[in-house]
C-alpha cells in the first residue's frame, strides 16, 4: 500500500532541492497558462462587454454558444487543435504541433468561452448608472469601458482566475498538442500523468502540491487585493 | 416677446427617439440658454428622462437637427457635443467605488488635468458645497441626500453648460432638498443652464425660470415665469 506520508516528505525535499527538471516543468506550466491567459483575458473582456450591452442579431446565440462551450472537455479542444495544426490540417504549415505555441492555443480556447461567460454575466449585473455616470462625466466610451471594469474589477478578476484554474489544471489538451516533452512541452498535470503511470507517486505528489500551491498563492493574492482596495478607501 | 441676444446652448428641432421599437419623444423645438432654470414636470413615462438623456448625449435620437452654439449638426454629432458639456444626473445618484475627492476629481482626471490643478479645483469644489468633512470618505457610504450633493459637486467641478437633474430631490428630506435647491441656484448664477424634473415642483419654483411639461412625448406647455420665457417654436412664440 502506498505510503501517503513518506511520499509527501519525498515531495516536498524534491521541491526544496531545486530539482532542476522539477522546476523546468513547473515554469512551463506557468510559461504557457499565463501567456494562454494574457491573449484570452482582454478579448473575454470585450467580448463579455459587447454581449452584454451593444445589441446586434446574433447576440442570443452567441451567449448560448459560449455557455455550451464551458463545458467541451479539454481532450476535444485538444483533438481540434491537433487537426487543426497537424501537417494535413489547415494550420499544418505553421509547424506548431508538440510546441509550446500549440499549448497556448489549446489552452485559449479552453480558457475563453468560461471568462466570457462570467465576464458577461458580471458586466449583466453591473448598474447601468456607472456606465452613464462616466460618460456624461466627460469620459470617452472606451475610458468608460475601462471605468465599469474597475467598478466590477472583483467580478472580472474572478472571471480571470477561473479560466487560469481552468488551463492550469487541464491534462488532456496539452498532452495531445503538446507532447509531453521534457524541458520543452511537459507542463505540472502531463508530468504527474506520466510519474503516476510510473508509479513515481513522490513526483506526482510533489508535483500535485506545486499545483495546490500555485492556486492558494493566487488565492491568497487576490483576497489581499481585495482588503487593500477596501482599506485605501 | 424679445429675442435673444446671444447664442443658445443647444437648440433641438424635430427631434424624434425611440427606446426597443417604441417611439418615445418627439420634440418639435426646444432651445436651452445660459444661466436659467427650467423645470420640466410630466406624468410617469411621458418621457421626462428620455428627454433629459437626450439632451445629455447618453442616448442618441432617431432623427432631429441639432444647433450646439450655434452649429448645425446631425443627431449623432449632437450627442457628442453634449455628452461632457452636459451633466446628467440620475434620481439616484451612481457614486463610484472610492471616496468622496476621487468621485469628485473623476470628470477633471478623464479630461487629462494635472494633479496638483486637479486637488486644488476638489478642494475649492468641496468647500462650495460644504462636504469638506467628507471628502476621504467612501462615496458609498453616504446617506443619500449626502450622495445626492456629492453627484451635483461632481458635476459643478467640471462647469457644465447645462445640468441635467432627474428627479433628484424626489427622495431627500426637506433639509438636503433645500440644500441641493441652493447648489441650483449658485450653478445658474454661475451660467449654468439647469434642466429640473420634478414630480413635485411647488418647493422649487420660487427658483425657476420656465416651466415645460412633457406629456406623451410631446412639449405641450411652457410658461414664463418671473419673466424669462423659453420658446418651443423656432419663431420664440411659447
Amino acid at each position: 500500500m502506498l505510503d501517503i506520508q513518506s511520499a509527501t516528505v519525498d515531495a516536498l525535499s524534491l521541491l526544496l532541492r531545486g530539482d532542476r527538471q522539477l522546476w523546468s516543468i513547473v515554469f512551463t506550466s506557468l510559461s504557457v497558462s499565463l501567456r494562454a491567459l494574457a491573449l484570452a483575458t482582454p478579448i473575454a473582456l470585450l467580448l463579455g462587454f459587447a454581449l452584454a450591452y451593444l445589441r446586434f442579431p446574433g447576440r442570443r446565440l452567441l451567449v448560448t454558444l459560449f455557455n455550451t462551450l464551458m463545458a467541451v472537455p479539454a481532450v476535444v479542444v485538444g483533438l481540434v487543435v491537433y487537426i487543426c495544426l497537424s501537417a494535413q490540417g489547415p494550420a499544418g504549415d505553421l509547424h506548431l504541433l508538440f510546441t509550446q505555441g500549440a499549448m497556448i492555443i489549446g489552452q485559449f480556447l479552453l480558457c475563453l468561452p468560461l471568462m466570457v461567460a462570467l465576464a458577461h454575466a458580471s458586466f449583466r449585473a453591473a448598474d447601468e448608472r456607472a456606465w452613464e455616470s462616466a460618460l456624461t462625466l466627460g469620459a470617452h466610451p472606451w475610458r468608460a469601458l475601462l471605468t465599469v471594469m474597475h467598478e466590477l474589477r472583483f467580478g472580472l478578476l474572478a472571471a480571470v482566475l477561473a479560466g487560469f484554474g481552468r488551463v492550469i489544471a487541464e491534462v488532456g489538451c496539452s498532452m495531445m498538442v503538446g507532447g509531453n516533452i521534457l524541458y520543452h512541452t511537459r507542463n505540472i498535470t502531463t508530468a504527474i500523468a506520466l510519474e503516476t503511470s510510473k508509479g513515481a507517486f513522490a513526483s506526482g505528489i510533489t508535483l500535485g502540491l506545486v499545483l495546490l500551491l500555485l492556486a492558494l498563492g493566487l488565492n491568497i493574492a487576490l483576497t489581499w487585493l481585495q482588503d487593500s482596495e477596501r482599506a485605501a478607501l | 416677446m424679445s429675442a435673444p441676444t446671444f447664442t443658445p446652448l443647444l437648440e433641438v428641432e424635430g427631434l424624434e427617439l425611440s427606446r426597443a421599437g417604441r417611439k418615445v419623444l418627439h420634440i418639435e423645438a426646444l432651445r436651452l440658454e445660459a444661466a436659467q432654470i427650467l423645470l420640466l414636470t410630466g406624468a410617469n413615462g411621458a418621457g421626462k428622462t428620455s428627454l433629459l438623456k437626450a439632451l445629455a448625449g447618453l442616448w442618441v435620437a432617431d432623427s432631429g437637427r441639432f444647433q450646439g452654439l450655434g452649429t448645425p449638426m446631425s443627431c449623432a454629432e449632437g450627442a457628442r457635443f453634449c455628452r461632457g458639456r452636459h451633466v446628467y444626473l440620475h434620481q439616484t445618484p451612481y457614486m463610484f467605488d472610492a471616496s468622496v475627492e476621487q468621485n469628485i476629481a473623476f470628470g477633471l482626471r478623464v479630461r487629462g488635468m494635472l494633479a496638483a490643478h486637479r486637488h486644488a479645483e476638489v478642494r475649492a469644489a468641496l468647500a462650495w458645497a460644504g462636504l469638506e468633512a467628507l471628502a476621504t470618505r467612501p462615496a458609498r457610504e453616504l446617506s443619500l441626500g449626502e450622495q445626492q450633493r456629492v453627484a451635483l459637486t461632481r458635476a459643478y467641478v467640471l462647469a457644465p453648460s447645462v445640468l441635467l437633474l432627474d428627479e433628484i430631490t424626489a427622495n431627500l428630506d426637506v433639509e438636503h432638498r433645500r440644500q441641493v435647491h441652493d447648489m441650483l441656484s449658485a450653478l445658474r448664477e454661475r451660467g449654468s443652464c439647469v434642466m429640473f424634473a420634478s414630480h413635485d415642483p411647488a418647493p422649487v419654483m420660487s427658483r425657476v425660470d420656465a416651466h415645460l411639461h412633457l406629456d406623451d412625448g410631446r412639449l405641450v406647455a411652457a410658461a414664463a415665469i418671473h419673466g424669462r420665457v423659453v420658446p418651443l417654436r423656432r419663431d420664440h412664440s411659447l
